[in-house]
């Protein structure tokens, strides 16, 4: 997704997730900005800082439209940051222009919010991202990890299980070839099976039935998992989007969905939350994962 | 405790270790033979009663017989023991050089009785998520009450007229706030029994600068006064703590009672803002706040407490000759006549 304009668009947020009546708080790396949908419904992102007294803007309300500061009820529009309105002033005193937040680019789609990172604006035609389009996402959700976005990203190409979940399917080790670099991304493959009686998938299978391809980009921190079966039909998929939260945290924001008319989906819980992301990690288990395809992604960083 | 000046380019209110004055560190009643540790700029006070008398000290009275007690600060002058008196229903501790300790310097409280005989459901306690000067400045600050606090005093920013004063010394800054047709606050209406739809509301607040003392005198017409004292004791750079009292003698018996545990819903609403806000304002900044003519006595207390901390960085802890921190408030607040 990175663009001609310097900078990328990062998804930071889910549609779902932002309303017009409260705002909420994304932090990323670190920005912290404060996302709200104005009159006509269109998301807006404003730094989360009122610039009267400092208090996040996230903590106020969506009046008509535009981000009222919890504190003072400072207004703000969310196209321009521009103030619009200091309380208890007469009709005869107007708020000086300067008095202003700084408004961030952002873009809706797929079911997506992104938040533009470049320091110049993005230029008019041609920049809008392209994750997750024309797919059919329900599932979705954000977590915040304690786990560095760099080491997470590393993790994910040496071990997934330990940071996601497709109910009742076990990712093995076992990578099909090694990972492929090419346009700004690197490709894993490797089997998977049905977890049975809470056992991963047997070592001494002669085949699998699955084959989980993870696709993550250099550029702007999304990853891609394709669930697949021997058909090269799509059992399952996974958009994320990973970036850095404060203390070294990090930020997750997902949407995917399982083929229910899969022969094979059936085995997957549509109660059971389906794909899980996991908010609580195993330490140990991450910590004692062997270098893999993480290799060739930092030899490609 | 001694701390190295950041740059001054910014309010950075945690910077304000102002010395030589009183703080209100317990509430009388909260002091017996068991003692309790209070903080005061992070020097600690342990207070207790020997005999009815009461005593702060910097260690607790068990270490004294201890084999490795620590060294007694300046704060004691090598005693262990701060000066300490009790009046207004406060014990009051000096933080400073011990031998400028003067019972005179010690605020007049117009409302409230000197041997402190105010019912115990008149007193309160709330811990600020902000550090003094911070919370100070949100006191000073009443248009914030129209958002923050508006289910209890009411309105948002709805008004007829609503002017803002105030003047100061080197020591003192006392804040006037007077609003023409407000609606009614909810907590008059509810519980004071108040038909109007609309009311006047004066509120006066005198603010000792050095020890954050914060003497409050809301006047709600039709309706009652309202007068407390706040005073924002400063733990350190990221809390602060008010053992509050009122004295609502005059208002109808179920305000009276109810009115000041509504500190314990009042507080978290301020908290609400200040938790998140202190961290902003712990170094300078590279953007300067922005203000409104409301902020007008808050921007004078920022510039006074500024002056006051670079006299003292010289070395200089007297005080000026136009401050006069013990005289009578009483016509201040709009009062007329003291209590005592």
């Amino acid at each position: 997704m990175k663009t001609a304009s310097k900078g990328i668009w990062q998804p930071i947020a889910l549609s779902e997730s932002i309303g017009s009546e409260v705002p909420i708080r994304v932090c990323y790396e670190a920005k912290e900005v404060a996302l709200f949908r104005d009159g006509i419904g269109k998301v807006r992102a404003l730094k989360d800082r009122c610039p009267h007294r400092r208090v996040p803007l996230s903590l106020g309300k969506v009046i008509e439209g535009e981000l009222r500061c919890a504190y003072h009820g400072w207004t703000f529009d969310g196209s321009s940051g521009a103030c619009t309105q200091i309380p208890n002033l007469s009709d005869e005193e107007k708020v000086p222009s300067r008095y202003k937040v700084d408004a961030y680019s952002v873009h809706e789609d797929n079911g997506f919010v992104f938040l533009w990172s470049g320091q110049n604006p993005p230029s008019k035609d041609g920049d809008k991202p392209v994750f997750a389009a024309n797919e059919d996402l329900p599932l979705y959700g954000n977590v915040i990890v304690p786990l560095a976005t760099s080491a997470y990203r590393l993790a994910m190409l040496d071990g997934p299980e330990t940071l996601i979940g497709i109910h009742n399917i076990g990712f093995t080790d076992f990578f099909l070839g090694d990972p492929v670099t090419r346009d700004g991304i690197i490709q894993v493959e490797r089997n998977a099976g049905w977890i049975r009686r809470g056992k991963p998938p047997s070592k001494w299978a002669t085949d699998y039935p699955f084959i989980l391809r993870t696709i993550s980009s250099f550029e702007d921190g999304t990853i891609i998992h394709q669930l697949f079966d021997d058909k090269e039909q799509i059992v399952a998929q996974i958009y994320m989007s990973i970036f850095p939260g404060t203390r070294s945290t990090t930020n997750i924001v997902w949407r995917g969905n399982v083929n229910f008319n899969h022969k094979d989906a059936g085995k997957i819980s549509r109660t059971k939350a389906p794909i899980d992301i996991f908010s609580h990690l195993d330490g140990e288990a991450i910590a004692n994962l062997l270098v893999g395809p993480s290799s060739q992604f930092q030899e490609a960083v | 405790m001694a701390k190295v000046a950041k740059k001054q380019q910014d309010w950075i209110p945690t910077n304000y270790d102002l010395r030589d004055t009183w703080f209100p560190v317990a509430h009388a009643t909260d002091v017996s033979a068991n003692p309790v540790r209070r903080m005061v700029h992070s020097q600690p006070y342990y207070l207790w009663r020997d005999n009815g008398t009461a005593n702060a000290a910097e260690i607790h009275p068990h270490a004294f017989t201890a084999a490795n007690k620590p060294s007694a600060t300046a704060f004691t002058g090598g005693s262990y023991y701060y000066p300490v008196c009790e009046q207004y229903g406060y014990i009051w501790a000096w933080y400073g050089n011990p031998g400028n300790a003067d019972m005179a310097l010690l605020p007049h409280i117009p409302f409230l009785p000197k041997n402190g005989d105010i019912p115990k459901y008149m007193r309160t306690t709330i811990r600020f998520d902000a550090c003094s000067a911070l919370s100070v400045e949100n006191l000073l600050d009443l248009t914030h009450a129209d958002f923050l606090h508006g289910e209890v005093i009411g309105g948002e920013g709805e008004s007829e007229s609503d002017e803002i004063t105030f003047d100061y010394t080197s020591e003192t800054l006392t804040r006037v706030r007077m609003v023409v047709g407000k609606p009614v606050a909810p907590v008059m209406k509810w519980l004071g029994g108040v038909r109007a739809t609309h009311q006047e509301f004066r509120s006066t607040l005198h603010v000792h600068l050095r020890s954050g003392f914060c003497i409050s005198y809301p006047r709600f017409r039709p309706g009652f006064d309202i007068p407390n004292v706040q005073p924002f004791v400063p733990n350190g750079s990221h809390r602060s703590r008010v053992d509050q009292i009122f004295n609502l003698t005059d208002a109808p018996l179920i305000f009276r009672r109810i009115m000041p545990k509504l500190a314990y819903k009042v507080g978290p609403q301020d908290n609400y803002v200040m938790r998140p806000q202190n961290p902003r304002y712990l170094e300078p900044s590279p953007v300067r706040d922005m203000h409104s003519r409301f902020d007008a006595p808050g921007n004078r207390y920022r510039f006074l407490m500024q002056a006051l901390h670079e006299r003292q960085s010289k070395g200089d802890y007297s005080y000026g000759s136009d401050a006069d921190t013990g005289a009578d408030i009483t016509e201040i607040l709009g009062m007329e006549k003291s209590i005592d």
